[in-house]
C-alpha cells in the first residue's frame, strides 16, 4: 500500500505531470500528421529519456502511445486516410460522418471512445499484471523458455501475412541479439573488431531505422513516384455546420455505450495476447459493432457506432499490450518491445521481477497511465482544432524534418556516429523487409526476447542436459509446447488454405 | 508475393550458411570451460533460419498457382535505394566532418529538392536553416545532449 501511494505521489509531480501532458501531445501530434505515428516517435524519443527520471522517461513513453492512438483518428475521419494503421476501421464510418458535415462529432466520438477503452484496459492490467507475475516467478528456466518459444510463434503467426515469413524474422531478429560478449564466457561474438558492439546492438538505433527511417524511405519513394498529390480535407468547423452536427449528444452517448464497453473487451483481450495488436482489435470491434446492430445496413456510410466501435477497441489494446511485458518480460507489440529498450536504459528489467524491486516505479507508471488518459481528453478536446490543422502539412516538409531527427535520436543514445550508422544500416534493411513483407515487428520483438531466451535456453541445457527426460514431467514446459505445436499446425493449414483461395 | 519469397528464401539460405560455415567459425569461439560454449545458441538460431528459409523457397516454388505476379522490387525500387543509401552514406559522414548544422541543412534541403521543393525556393532554404538549428538546440538545452 505504501508503495502504491508513493508511486501515485511520484506520478503527480508537477514535472511528472509536464511530461505525461508533453507525450499525450506528441502522440496526437504525430497520429495526426499522415505518415507518422505512435511507435516511430517512440523510438525516436527513447534516447531523450535518458535524461529524465525513470518515471518521468516512462510515462512519456506511454503518454505519446496513448495520445497518438487516438490521433490517428483525426485523419482517418477528415482525410478517409488513417493516421496510424489501427485507426483503418476508424474511417470506414469517420470519413462518411464528415462528408455529412458531421466530422466533428465523429472526432468528438473518437476521442471519448478512445479514452473509455483506454482507460478499461487500464483498470485491467492494474488488476491483473501484479497476480500473473507472482505466477510468473513460480516458473523455472525450462518453462520460460516454453513460454517464450510459445510468445515468439504467436507473434510471428498473427503479426504479419505469413507465418514462415514471421518465423524467419523472429530468428533472424534474435540471432542479432547475440552479437556482443557472450553471457558467460566474456567472449565476444560477431562483432568484426568493433569495440562498440561488444555490449551488443543497441535496440534504439535499430528500432528508429526499422520503425521511423525505413518508413519515411518508402513514403519518400511513394511520393516520388505519384508526384506528391495534395490531401483534400474536409472544414469541420465551419460556422454554417448546426450545433448538433458538431457534438455528442447524450442520447448518442447512451447510444454507442454497449458497443464501446463490447469493444473495450474486445481490445483488452486482443491486447493482453502477444502480437495480434491494435489493428485487429479496431476490426474485431467494427465487426461485433455490425453485427450486433439492429441496422447493420447503416455501417460504412456514416454510423457513429462505427467510429465508437472502432476506436474502443483499438485503444483498449494500449494498456492491456503490457500485461504480458511487465508479468512476463514479452512485448506484446512493437510499442512495448520499444519499452523494454527504454526500461533497460534506466536499469529496470521488465518482467515479473518488477513488482519486487521497483513496486514504486510500477505504481507510478499505473497513476501516471491514468493521468495520461485524462490528459488524452483534456488536450485531444481542446487542441482538436490545431491537430485538425495538422492534416495539411506538406510532406516535404515533414519527411525531411523526421529524417534529421532519427539521426538526432539515434545519435543521442551513445552519443556517437556509430549508434547512427547502425541506425541508417538498419532502415536499408527495414526497406526491403517491408518491400518484401516480412515482419519487422516481428523482428524487433525477436531481437528484443533475444537476450533473455538465450539465458533461460542455456540454463535449461545445463539443468536437464544429462536427464531429458525430466522436461516431460513439467506440465508448463508441456502445456506451452503443445500449444506451439498446435498454433503451428493451424496457422500452416490455414496459410495453405488461403493460399489454395 | 512468390517470386519475392523464392528469392528471399534463396538468399537467406545463402547468407544462413555462409555464416554458419565462414563467419561464425572465425568470429565465435567454440569451446568454454564450464556451461555451453558460446556458438550454440547463435548456431541454433542460424540453423533454424536456414532450414526456415529453405521451406520457404522449396514451399513457394512448389505453388505454382501464383506464378503471374509481378516482383514486389522493380529495377527502379533498387535504383531508388541505391541512390537512397549513397546519399545517406553522404549525409553521414557530412555531419560527422562538419558538424549536425552543416550536415543536417545539406540533407534537409537535398530531400526537400527531390520531393519538388523547386517550386518553392524560399521554404526551402528557410526549413534547411531553421530545422537542424531547432533540433540542435533543443537537444542541446532540453535534453544535454550535444550533437556533432
Amino acid at each position: 500500500m505504501e508503495a502504491i501511494l508513493a508511486g501515485i505521489g511520484d506520478a503527480v509531480t508537477p514535472i511528472n505531470l509536464f511530461y505525461i501532458a508533453a507525450g499525450v501531445f506528441t502522440g496526437i501530434f504525430v497520429g495526426a500528421v499522415p505518415g507518422l505515428n505512435a511507435p516511430m516517435a517512440i523510438a525516436i524519443a527513447v534516447p531523450l529519456t535518458y535524461y529524465m527520471t525513470p518515471l518521468a522517461g516512462i510515462a512519456f513513453l506511454i503518454g505519446i502511445n496513448k495520445g497518438g492512438t487516438y490521433g490517428g483518428s483525426i485523419t482517418a475521419v477528415l482525410l478517409n486516410t488513417p493516421g496510424s494503421p489501427e485507426a483503418t476501421s476508424t474511417a470506414f464510418d469517420g470519413y462518411p460522418l464528415a462528408k455529412k458535415g458531421k466530422g466533428l462529432k465523429a472526432l468528438k466520438m473518437a476521442l471519448y471512445a478512445s479514452v473509455f477503452g483506454d482507460t478499461f484496459s487500464d483498470i485491467v492490467l492494474f488488476t491483473v499484471a501484479a497476480p500473473l507475475a507472482l505466477v510468473a516467478l513460480r516458473m523455472g528456466p525450462a518453462e520460460m523458455t516454453s513460454v517464450l518459444i510459445f510468445s515468439l510463434t504467436i507473434i510471428a503467426g498473427l503479426s504479419g501475412s505469413s507465418l514462415l515469413r514471421g518465423l524467419i524474422a523472429a530468428a533472424f531478429g534474435a540471432f542479432l541479439s547475440t552479437v556482443g560478449l557472450d553471457i558467460q564466457t566474456a567472449e565476444p561474438r560477431l562483432t568484426f573488431g568493433f569495440v562498440e558492439l561488444e555490449d551488443g546492438i543497441p535496440i534504439i538505433p535499430l528500432a528508429i531505422g526499422l520503425l521511423a527511417l525505413s518508413e519515411i524511405l518508402i513514403q519518400i519513394e511513394r511520393h516520388l513516384i505519384s508526384g506528391g498529390g495534395g490531401h483534400h480535407t474536409i472544414d469541420v468547423f465551419g460556422r454554417t455546420i448546426p450545433r448538433e452536427n458538431k457534438v455528442v449528444l447524450w442520447a448518442e452517448w447512451k447510444g454507442c455505450f454497449r458497443t464501446i464497453m463490447r469493444s473495450s473487451l474486445i481490445g483488452t483481450g486482443i491486447g493482453a495476447l502477444p502480437g495480434i495488436g491494435a489493428i485487429v482489435a479496431g476490426f474485431l470491434g467494427y465487426g461485433a459493432a455490425k453485427r450486433a446492430s439492429k441496422h447493420p445496413e447503416r455501417f460504412g456510410t456514416g454510423e457513429l457506432e462505427g467510429v465508437a466501435a472502432a476506436e474502443a477497441a483499438n485503444s483498449a489494446v494500449t494498456g492491456a499490450n503490457l500485461i504480458p511485458l511487465l508479468a512476463l518480460g514479452i512485448p506484446g507489440s512493437l510499442s512495448a518491445a520499444i519499452l523494454i529498450g527504454a526500461f533497460l536504459i534506466h536499469g529496470v528489467d521488465p518482467g515479473p521481477l518488477i513488482f519486487k524491486d521497483h513496486p514504486r516505479l510500477v505504481y507510478g507508471i499505473f497513476a501516471a497511465m491514468a493521468v495520461a488518459n485524462l490528459f488524452n481528453l483534456v488536450i485531444g478536446g481542446v487542441g482538436l482544432r490545431f491537430f485538425a490543422l495538422l492534416v495539411r502539412f506538406p510532406e516535404s516538409v515533414i519527411h525531411p524534418i523526421i529524417v534529421l531527427l532519427c539521426i538526432a535520436g539515434a545519435f543521442a543514445t551513445g552519443n556517437s556516429m556509430f549508434s547512427v550508422a547502425i541506425m541508417l544500416v538498419f532502415a536499408v534493411l527495414g526497406y526491403f523487409m517491408r518491400k518484401l513483407d516480412f515482419s519487422f515487428a516481428t523482428f524487433i520483438i525477436g531481437f528484443a526476447l533475444g537476450e533473455n531466451f538465450e539465458v533461460f535456453f542455456r540454463q535449461t541445457v545445463i539443468l536437464f542436459a544429462d536427464r531429458p527426460a525430466e522436461l516431460l514431467a513439467r506440465p508448463i514446459v508441456l502445456a506451452f509446447l503443445a500449444l506451439t505445436i498446435w498454433l503451428l499446425w493451424r496457422t500452416g493449414r490455414r496459410g495453405s488454405r488461403a493460399a489454395r483461395g | 508475393m512468390r517470386r519475392a519469397d523464392i528469392i528471399a528464401g534463396l538468399v537467406l539460405a545463402l547468407a544462413g550458411l555462409i555464416t554458419i560455415f565462414v563467419i561464425v567459425p572465425r568470429e565465435i569461439g567454440g569451446s568454454a570451460h564450464i556451461g555451453i560454449a558460446p556458438d550454440v545458441f547463435p548456431l541454433t538460431l542460424l540453423w533454424m533460419l536456414t532450414a526456415l528459409s529453405v521451406l520457404l523457397f522449396a514451399l513457394r516454388l512448389a505453388d505454382r498457382r501464383s506464378a503471374a505476379e509481378g516482383p514486389p522490387l522493380e529495377l527502379h525500387n533498387f535504383a531508388y535505394i541505391g541512390v537512397t543509401s549513397i546519399v545517406l552514406a553522404a549525409g553521414f559522414i557530412a555531419i560527422a566532418t562538419l558538424g549536425f548544422l552543416a550536415g543536417g541543412a545539406a540533407i534537409v534541403a537535398f530531400t526537400m529538392l527531390a520531393m519538388g521543393g523547386r517550386r518553392h525556393a524560399v521554404r526551402v532554404a528557410l526549413v534547411s536553416v531553421l530545422a537542424p538549428t531547432a533540433i540542435y538546440l533543443v537537444f542541446k538545452h532540453l535534453f544535454t545532449v550535444f550533437l556533432p
